[in-house]
């Protein structure tokens, strides 16, 4: 079994590029999601939780109606709530109004063993009162203490369902964990080593069945109050992130995870290390639903490091290996002070690179037709009396119970368009559109096109080069005709049996053979 | 062989002589044949032409007019040549004989239908995928 613990804004952020990589089929059969954030209405999590409420409406819908080629939408999340009402659920190990203060209980320590002024050795008083429902204001050492607290916990949702589970999970065979957060924030920093620590502490046989690791995001972004001005978030005082501070802290959490690990106190058999030098520019906002930042590349970077420690484990790694990656070296980036990004550049140590990008290729290439051409065929009220202007609908979609155009159907089709024009394009435009000092091309950025009110689609002129940049004479209208004509020679017996299911089906299957004459024929004949 | 070709005809004018009008019935079968042949291979080749040239980029192109069965209209022009062809043979050779005018006319139109038959399966043959369903409207 395989279970994600995400933390704070930057776990938020790489939840997302998970459930992006499930949608394209890179993620295992069933996934457990565990997400931790005391910030209580941060805008990360707000968009995570309404990309996993798409998720699941698009697995319910298409998950294992595709074929046995085509595993997208395939997992399955168990979110550790009411299976009745599945929706993310954000754990915080404090409650909006507590403070350090209340929860060590600091008014009463002088009538304890451990005396007050040791609290105000470790703490600032500043520490002690500043409530913690905006979470740990980057702060670890206040997080730190906060989730310490995790034993008491034990017997609520979702601690309670996440014992249970993981028992379970290792009596029958092995079980995953990969928790991932910042370590020059407040959250992740206290989250990673602590979680880690207690949920290796869970199974009370056969621990050698557990394993656990985690992906720590160094620095990535800084806030763009700071380039402008040259100071941290001057009028917001009190307790705030601030990002002059992220190398320092990340220096810090460093040493002290090379401690533990010195001393043997290390739950982790392999961490991965993902950061940017470049750093990408971020509004500034302390907490709350404000801290909404787009995608970046090391959320993908870090979502394929956990999807390939679910899909080989440790193999090929030594015991508590730590992993990380630069550029290549062989290559002239756009400008001295750029870093670039490309698909070479992307660290994997168990997917095949072509094949993993050929998937992907697969499914944005799938959702690009969709919603340039098939999604407005589709919504044509006059389309089964016509059906004979289109082969493969009529060949397959024609008669009772095979329509399209049914109320279920289109409902099928109105959330697979939802999740690509609201989330998914919009999601490698962030990773391509924000970058200040990384040149990413993993996708052809000029082919994402704006539909209005944050949505985006792909131009289906760039068909031939959709994960390359334009090329003289790739730009070309004619494209799709090549593409619609491949999705009419599916034969019939290929891809999902009925309904949208076996409509997203013949798209996979027509890029399948777009993408082998387009791509990987010519660019065989190229390298001849 | 123009008897075999041109089945129906029977000899307009009981006076004609029957080595002329045997003579003229083969030549007529000749001509038929040629004009059907060759115009269907045309429509087969304009057709074929077309719907390569018939692209899809946008979602209402496959729901436009599907312009290339217009090629199929090509089959009148063998009607037209077959009819006029006739008539004129008829005429220079069978002079003072009874009119052929109906006659000529049933051999246009014979090669209209026979064109317009051949035409339709090399169509059918050489349809694209794509566009199966829209040239079978008379299937």
């Amino acid at each position: 079994m395989y279970n994600v613990i995400l933390a704070g804004g930057s776990g938020l952020r790489v939840l997302e590029s998970i459930i992006h990589c499930c949608a394209m089929g890179l993620g295992p059969r069933v996934m457990r999601l565990f997400v931790i954030d005391p910030d209580h209405s941060n805008g990360n999590a707000t968009r995570a939780s309404r990309l996993v409420s798409k998720y699941l409406e698009c697995q319910k819908a298409y998950g294992g109606k595709l074929g046995k080629d085509a595993n997208w939408f395939g997992t399955e999340l168990d979110l550790l709530g009411d299976p009745t009402k599945p929706e993310l659920m954000v754990w915080s190990p404090v409650k909006p109004n507590d403070t350090l203060g209340s929860i060590i209980d600091y008014d009463n320590l002088a009538s304890t063993n451990t005396p007050p002024e040791v609290a105000d050795l470790l703490f600032t008083r500043e520490e002690r009162q500043v409530p913690l429902g905006g979470g740990f204001r980057g702060h670890p050492a206040i997080g730190a203490a906060s989730m310490s607290q995790i034993p008491f916990f034990e017997n609520e949702r979702p601690w309670s369902e996440f014992i249970q589970r993981i028992r379970g999970d290792v009596d029958q065979g092995p079980s995953y964990v990969f928790i991932v957060g910042s370590v020059f924030g407040g959250t992740g920093a206290s989250t990673l080593h602590p979680v880690g620590r207690y949920v290796q502490s869970i199974p009370e046989r056969n621990h050698d069945r557990l394993k656990i690791a985690f992906n720590a995001l160094v620095p990535y972004f800084r806030f763009s109050e700071e380039k402008k001005t040259g100071k941290g978030p001057s009028d917001a005082g009190g307790l705030v992130a601030r990002s002059e501070n992220f190398s320092l802290a990340t220096k810090a959490a460093v040493e002290f995870y090379a401690y533990l690990k010195e001393n043997h106190d290390w739950p982790f058999a392999m961490s991965h290390w993902v950061g940017d030098s470049g750093l990408m520019d971020v509004d500034w906002a302390p907490h709350g639903a404000g801290q909404e930042n787009p995608a970046h590349f090391v959320d993908v970077l870090s979502a394929l490091a956990c999807l390939e420690f679910f899909a080989a484990g440790t193999t090929g790694v030594a015991d508590g290996a730590s992993l990380y990656s630069g550029p290549r070296g062989n290559v002239v980036p756009p400008a001295p002070e750029f870093n670039l990004l490309e698909w070479p550049d992307v660290p994997l140590r168990a997917y095949d690179r072509s094949t993993l990008q050929r998937e992907m290729l697969r499914f944005y290439m799938s959702g690009a037709a969709h919603l340039g051409f098939y999604e407005e065929v589709l919504q044509r009220t006059d389309l089964d009396k016509r059906s004979k202007n289109i082969t493969w609908y009529h060949e397959r979609f024609r008669g009772p119970g095979k329509s399209l155009r049914t109320a279920e159907a289109q409902h099928d089709l109105k959330v697979l368009t939802e999740y690509l024009e609201g989330y998914y394009f919009p999601w490698w435009q962030q990773i391509h559109g924000t970058q200040t000092s990384t040149v990413v091309r993993l996708v052809n950025a000029a082919g994402l096109v704006p539909r209005g009110n944050g949505k985006y689609q792909v131009d289906l002129q760039r068909l031939t080069n959709l994960f390359a940049a334009d090329r003289p004479g790739d730009v070309n209208a004619d494209h799709f005709d090549r593409f619609y004509t491949d999705v009419d020679n599916v034969k019939v017996d290929e891809g999902g049996s009925a309904g949208a299911g076996a409509y997203f089906s013949l798209l996979a299957h027509g890029a399948s053979r777009f993408i082998e004459r387009e791509y990987l024929r010519k660019a065989e004949a190229a390298h001849a | 062989m123009g008897k075999a070709i041109l089945f129906w005809l029977n000899k307009p004018d009981g006076n004609l002589a029957d080595d002329l009008w045997t003579e003229y019935t083969d030549l007529m079968g000749i001509v038929c044949v040629a004009c059907v042949v060759v115009f269907a291979v045309m429509i087969w080749a304009m057709y074929r032409h077309s719907t390569n040239n018939l692209l899809i980029r946008r979602a209402p192109d496959p729901f436009g007019p599907y312009t290339p069965l217009y090629w199929l209209l090509l089959a009148i022009v063998p009607c037209v040549i077959v009819a006029g062809v006739a008539w004129y043979l008829y005429d220079q050779r069978f002079q003072g004989a009874n009119s052929f005018a109906g006659g000529s006319a049933v051999m246009g139109v014979y090669c209209l239908v026979l064109t317009l038959l051949l035409g339709y399966a090399a169509i059918l043959a050489a349809t694209p995928l794509k566009f199966k369903y829209r040239a079978r409207i008379w299937v």
